[in-house]
Formats: structure tokens, sequence, C-alpha cells
């Protein structure tokens, strides 16, 4: 059992190396490690490792793109980039300018807007009429109750009954018939 | 006006005199800023992304977008170089994800032979190559979350707190990370005591 807990234990420490060789751990944890290292053969090798490995990258990971660039030709490009950056701020001509457009754009348009669009009231609907006699194709809306029953006609005269408003509720005698 | 080489003989001025300078519309200040950090932000993107023209146009993107918001970088948050940085990062991201053609990147095929970063005896620069060129491997079979933790702590030095800021992530998240590509390259890498004997050379 006492093996067993020992191991679990030797788990979590090595789970807590690197931030313990990064000088990360603080307070209990990283005296926890650092009594368990002391008697922990296992693990202080491994620990060892760990910070070789370290020292290796300390030393190695700063030498990657170190080597000198032309910073001088990539800082003409962005000083340009930041020079021709679009700038925010409206000069006070410009403001004027658009502040008088705007005020006769509204005095204009409550000055005629009233007498340009009479409030009518809406139209009739008529009938679609025919080319050669006058005789309605079809009605798309009905002025009475009595003609919402309609009818279209081919091109050789051929009455067709056509589906109204109201034949959505009940079916007109022309539909049935034709039906 | 940028130089390729620093010049040491005036006093440095602090970061935060530089933005505010900037903000005033200083174009001296911007170009010291980007003196000051145009070196280790084009490392970060070269490590994050391993190719060097693409490096190159992130990491202008990256000041253009920095310099053009510098009114919107709050000190009391973080340090401009963290800003900064996060910045790159988020492009470093944008670029992985456009599609882009593998092409050979001839400078990189002979890289070790061309670039020798300061004065060096051959020995010391073909060993420093070497192990550059050995991590660099590594790194490119790492997951891209895992390769951005290990650079930001091992080639910048930042911190768990840092990291996490720079990868808007919670610190924990970073940690784990740090760790996970950390037991990654224990694998990846050769004997990183044999690395270390000829780095000492």
């Amino acid at each position: 059992m006492r093996e067993q807990e020992r191991m679990i234990w030797c788990d979590e420490v090595r789970h807590d190396l690197t931030a313990f060789a990064h000088h990360e751990l603080t307070g209990v944890r990283r005296t926890r490690v650092a009594r368990h290292l002391a008697t922990c053969a296992g693990c202080d090798d491994v620990y060892r490792q760990v910070t070789l490995l370290a020292r290796e990258l300390h030393a190695t990971t700063p030498l990657i793109g170190a080597e000198t660039r032309a910073f001088g030709r990539m800082w003409q490009s962005i000083a340009a980039q930041i020079v021709h950056a679009p700038r925010p701020r409206v000069s006070a001509p410009q403001l004027a300018t658009g502040t008088v457009a705007l005020t006769m754009a509204i005095v204009f348009a409550l000055v005629w807007a009233p007498q340009g669009v009479r409030m009518a009231p809406p139209t009739q609907p008529t009938a679609v009429r025919g080319a050669d006699d006058g005789t309605p194709i079809a009605m798309i809306f009905a002025e009475t109750d009595d003609s919402i029953a309609t009818e279209s006609r081919d091109q050789d005269g051929t009455a067709t009954p056509t589906p109204s408003l109201q034949s959505n509720y009940a079916p007109t005698p022309n539909a049935t018939e034709a039906s | 006006m940028m130089t390729d080489s620093h010049s040491t003989s005036t006093p440095i001025e602090p970061i935060d005199a530089l933005i505010t300078r900037a903000v005033a519309g200083d174009q001296g200040a911007f170009a010291a800023l980007y003196d000051r950090l145009a070196p280790a932000v084009y490392r970060l993107c070269y490590s994050v992304l391993l190719h060097r023209e693409d490096a190159e146009d992130v990491m202008q993107e990256a000041f253009v977008y920095a310099f053009r918001n510098l009114r919107c970088f709050d000190p009391a948050k973080s340090a401009f170089k963290t800003w900064l940085f996060t910045i790159a990062i988020s492009r470093c991201r944008n670029q992985r994800r456009r599609f882009t053609p593998p092409l050979l990147d001839i400078t990189e095929a002979i890289g070790a032979a061309l670039v020798s970063p300061r004065d060096e005896q051959p020995e010391t620069a073909y060993a420093h190559a070497s192990a550059r060129q050995s991590l660099e491997v590594a790194l490119r079979r790492l997951p891209s979350r895992l390769r951005e933790a290990v650079v930001l702590r091992y080639g910048h030095g930042l911190t768990y707190r840092e990291i996490a800021e720079v990868m808007v992530c919670p610190q924990k998240t970073a940690e784990s990370r740090v760790r996970l590509a950390h037991e990654a390259l224990r694998g990846l890498l050769p004997s990183a005591q044999g690395l270390l004997e000829e780095l000492a050379i």
C-alpha cells in the first residue's frame, strides 16, 4: 500500500518538475517537490534530465532567428504604412460643408415632401381586358361580392375558371362545372 | 532612423517615454521603438513560423498594427513588449491558417553555411549552427501551441503569467503547454548533454 501511495506521489511530483525547474512553483507545492526530490532517487534523476534540457533550450532557442536581418529595409515599409494610414480626423471646412449640405437636404424635404406626395385613397382594382373584344381575361380583385367568381379566356376563346380569393373558402359554381 | 547596427553611445530612453512621444506623433520615437524591439519580434515570429519571408511579413504587420493602435495600449495591463508579442503571435496564427504551398527557402537550406550571428570561431559557429538546426527540426515537429510556449519561455524568458497573457489563455494552460513541450522535446532532441558540450566549445 505504501509503495502504491509513493508511486502516485512520484507521478504528482514529476508533473510539477518542469515548473519547479523554472522556479514557477510557490508555497506548498514547491516545498513538497523539494522534499520529495531529497528522498526519491528516481525523481531526482528525472529532475536532472529536465534541468539539463532546460539549460540546453535556454542556450539554443535564442539562436533561432537571431541572425542579422535587413531591419532597416523593413522599417522603410513600416514607416510608409504608418504615414499613409487613413486619418479618421475630419477637417473644419469639410465638417462645415457637410453640415450645410445636410441641413439644406432636410429643409427641402420638409418643404416639398407634403406637396409632392398626396395621401390619396387606394385605387380601385381593375380587370385585365382582352385585346380584341374587351372581354376580361381575369379579375384580380373583385369590385363587388357578386363578381368574385371570374373566368379567363384562352386565345381560342375557351372560358376557363380562374381561382379567386373567395375560392379559398368556397368553390365557385364555374370551378365545380369545369372539374 | 532605423539602422542595422545598434548605437550604444546615446543613453537608452525608457520604453514608456518612447511610447508617450510616439502617441504625441513623434516619428523618431516610432523608429526608436522599432529599433529596440524589432530583433526580438522577428526572432519570435521566425521561431514560431520557421520561415524567413513569412516571419518578416508578420513582423511588419505586427508593428504596423501596434503603431496604428498605440493609443489603445494600456501600460497598467501589461508591458509593451508583452502587448507587442501578443499581436505578433496572433498574426503568426493567422499566417499559419492561410494556405501556402510549401516552398523551399534556399537561404534556410544553406543557412548554416552563410549565417554567423557574431564574430565566432569556426568551431563555435559550427556548434551553434548544429545545435540550432537540431532544435529547429525538433520544433517543426511540435504542435503549434506547444512551439509557441517553448519559444516564449526559452527564447524570450517570459514567465508563465506572461506566456498566458501573450497566448491569451489561463496560466495553468500555459504551464501545461510548457511542460508538454518540454516532455516532447526530451524525446525529439538528441542527447542534451552532447549538445551542451558542443555549445561549450
